[in-house]
């Protein structure tokens, strides 16, 4: 059973680990060298696209914080891309909530391989589309 | 206990929201969400919700508080002052 209301070809989380609940807690996925976006990020010199390192981010959030669906992408900000992701690799995806009002979240994401963060920032959630106004 | 300053609310605005108008055009009455304002939006309520907790320590969680204290920079730095312990960090 999938973690996320994703279809198979936009799920960027094989498990999840609820590190404290509601607060923190931890995703992994395997970057699996098959996948169609290697294929031409970059040809011959394939290369986690960062939006996608984004989406990891925000997949292990939405799972943390509605774990039945539901959770939106609203905003990132800070997001550092430190050292390239490649195929075959598997990341460590750590996200914490830092902040709940009305119908979003904020939460901190850290995403590691091994014990190298590739990849950090933040991004916020809402619980429905559409609700900046 | 220190009064916040309507300056150092105004570079809290700046420095954590995305602004539409220039901040010199910033009044204590200017309200900061709606037609008119300073064109905040729902997400820069809750940056500025943030800042607040990082900046003078007080914890903003509820929806309707935070509506009330954010429609203005006066009504801001009001609701700050009945707010115990609060001072700048």
């Amino acid at each position: 059973m999938s973690l996320t209301p994703h279809g198979p070809g936009f799920t960027f989380l094989d498990s999840f680990e609820i590190i404290e609940p509601q607060k923190r807690g931890r995703g992994r996925k395997w970057l699996d060298p098959a996948a169609p976006f290697f294929a031409d990020h970059f040809p011959g010199n394939p290369l986690m696209p960062g939006v996608l390192l984004i989406e990891c981010a925000a997949q292990a959030a939405g799972v943390l914080w509605q774990p039945s669906g539901g959770a939106f992408l609203a905003a990132v900000s800070q997001f550092r891309f430190r050292k390239p992701v490649l195929p075959d690799q598997t990341l460590d995806i750590e996200v914490t909530l830092e902040k709940e009002l009305g119908a979003f979240a904020q939460f901190d994401a850290v995403l590691r391989v091994g014990s190298t963060v590739v990849t950090q920032g933040k991004l916020t959630l809402s619980r429905a589309l559409s609700s900046v106004v | 206990m220190a009064e916040v300053s309507l300056d150092e609310l105004k570079k809290l605005v700046v420095e954590n929201c995305v602004l539409k108008i220039k901040p010199e055009e910033i009044g204590e009455g200017t309200p900061l969400f709606g037609p008119g304002s300073v064109g905040l939006d729902s997400l820069d309520a809750l940056q500025l919700t943030v800042a607040i907790e990082q900046q003078f320590g007080i914890v903003i969680n509820d929806a309707e508080v935070a509506r009330q204290a954010l429609q203005s920079l006066g009504a801001l730095r009001r609701w700050l002052a009945q707010q115990p312990g609060v001072g700048a960090k």
